[in-house]
């Protein structure tokens, strides 16, 4: 008994770790409104676009977004330059601030999807967020027509 | 004395008569000013490209119908999709104002989107709207008259690989985009729409972000100011 007294110290974390592990663990980043517009025919590029929302304290950045069934994947950002003209240039290290969204939205960033298999509009995609953090956080995205 | 205030009463309506119908034929002759005119000098000349049934189009020989102009490329990710589904909403939006014009897409990617290609996409979007490219050398020269840029860009990171436009304009640097055909490329374009009068000359510019509701204003504007 006076055994046991002594290990319980030491063995409690052990014994709890197992069902801290296997209790479903909330994600302080969550992806929400994923969608793809699809290429029209002719076209072969198509666009993911989401949000993003990080509820923790801690300040988190997009390390990269993966999309299943497409060749490549790429963070993308369109703007304006200073002549009025339309450019479109490689995203790294995407900010999601503390409490807030990030939002990728058509005329701003977007995921760049090259290779997307063939898909109707209606359909979904299953993707990840992964982040510099190490966190990776998975989302669906339903597919529409380039139209939309 | 009660002739005489008939006569002022009669002169006074003659002058504003007079003064309404004068602005009225002023609006109509002056759409460009009523819509805010970017430029008085910019005008399409002498411009032919192939539609998308493959027949040529010449830009500055249109009829009566004005022309809502977009310069883009099929295998663009963002921005040429929501400009053109933004069209179609615009146009549905107009209502049978937007008869009066004819909206063209188009394409500074003559080396991918032939006529067949062009077809397919813009049907997508609209029925109303036609598809057109033409040789490296007449987009160049439509750039230049509405002051459009476009160039290739090659690598990932937007780092531009190849510019032949160093001896070339601000206002129309191009590549040769005929030369090639591989997917790895995009394309710097204008994101505006522009509109273009049955004689060429260009009346507004509508640059993004287009908010709803502007672009078919205009197309309202400019049809009940030209209606017959």
């Amino acid at each position: 008994m006076r055994a046991y007294a002594k290990l319980r110290g030491p063995l409690l974390p052990c014994l709890l770790l197992p069902l801290l592990a296997a209790a479903p663990a909330h994600s302080p980043v969550t992806v929400a409104k994923a969608w793809v517009r699809l290429p029209a025919p002719g076209g072969h590029m198509a666009a993911l676009y989401l949000e993003a929302a990080n509820e923790s304290d801690t300040p988190e950045t997009v390390d990269a977004v993966t999309v299943s069934g497409v060749a490549s994947a790429h963070v993308h950002e369109t703007f304006t330059d200073p002549k009025g003209m339309t450019r479109m240039r490689a995203a790294h290290d995407v900010a999601i601030p503390a409490h807030q969204t990030l939002s990728l939205s058509p005329g701003g960033f977007h995921v760049m999807l090259h290779g997307l298999s063939t898909l109707k509009p209606g359909q979904t995609v299953q993707g990840s967020l992964r982040l510099k953090s190490g966190l990776t956080v998975p989302f669906t995205a339903t597919t529409r027509s380039a139209a939309d | 004395m009660r002739m005489r205030q008939v006569r002022q009463v009669f002169v006074t309506v003659g002058v504003l008569v007079a003064i309404t119908v004068g602005f009225r034929m002023m609006q109509k002759l002056d759409t460009a000013d009523d819509v805010g005119a970017i430029s008085a000098t910019a005008r399409v000349r002498g411009i032919t490209l192939v539609k998308d049934d493959g027949v040529e189009f010449r830009l500055d020989a249109n009829g009566d119908r004005w022309m809502i102009l977009f310069f883009g490329y099929a295998s663009c990710p963002d921005v040429c999709p929501m400009s053109l589904a933004y069209l179609n909403r615009e146009l549905t939006k107009a209502g049978p104002a937007a008869d009066t014009f004819q909206p063209v897409f188009v394409s500074v990617d003559p080396g991918r989107d032939s006529p067949e290609v062009l077809k397919r996409y813009v049907a997508a979007f609209s029925s109303r709207i036609v598809g057109a490219t033409g040789s490296p050398e007449m987009l160049e020269k439509l750039a230049k008259q509405l002051g459009v840029y476009y160039e290739v860009e090659r690598s990932d990171d937007g780092s531009r690989a190849k510019d032949t436009a160093s001896d070339k304009s601000d206002a129309a640097r191009t590549n040769d985009t005929n030369e090639t055909n591989d997917s790895s490329y995009t394309i710097v374009h204008s994101g505006a729409f522009f509109i273009v009068d049955p004689r060429g000359k260009l009346i507004k510019t509508l640059s993004p972000p287009q908010a709803p509701g502007a672009l078919s204003a205009i197309i309202t504007q400019i049809h009940d100011q030209n209606k017959v």
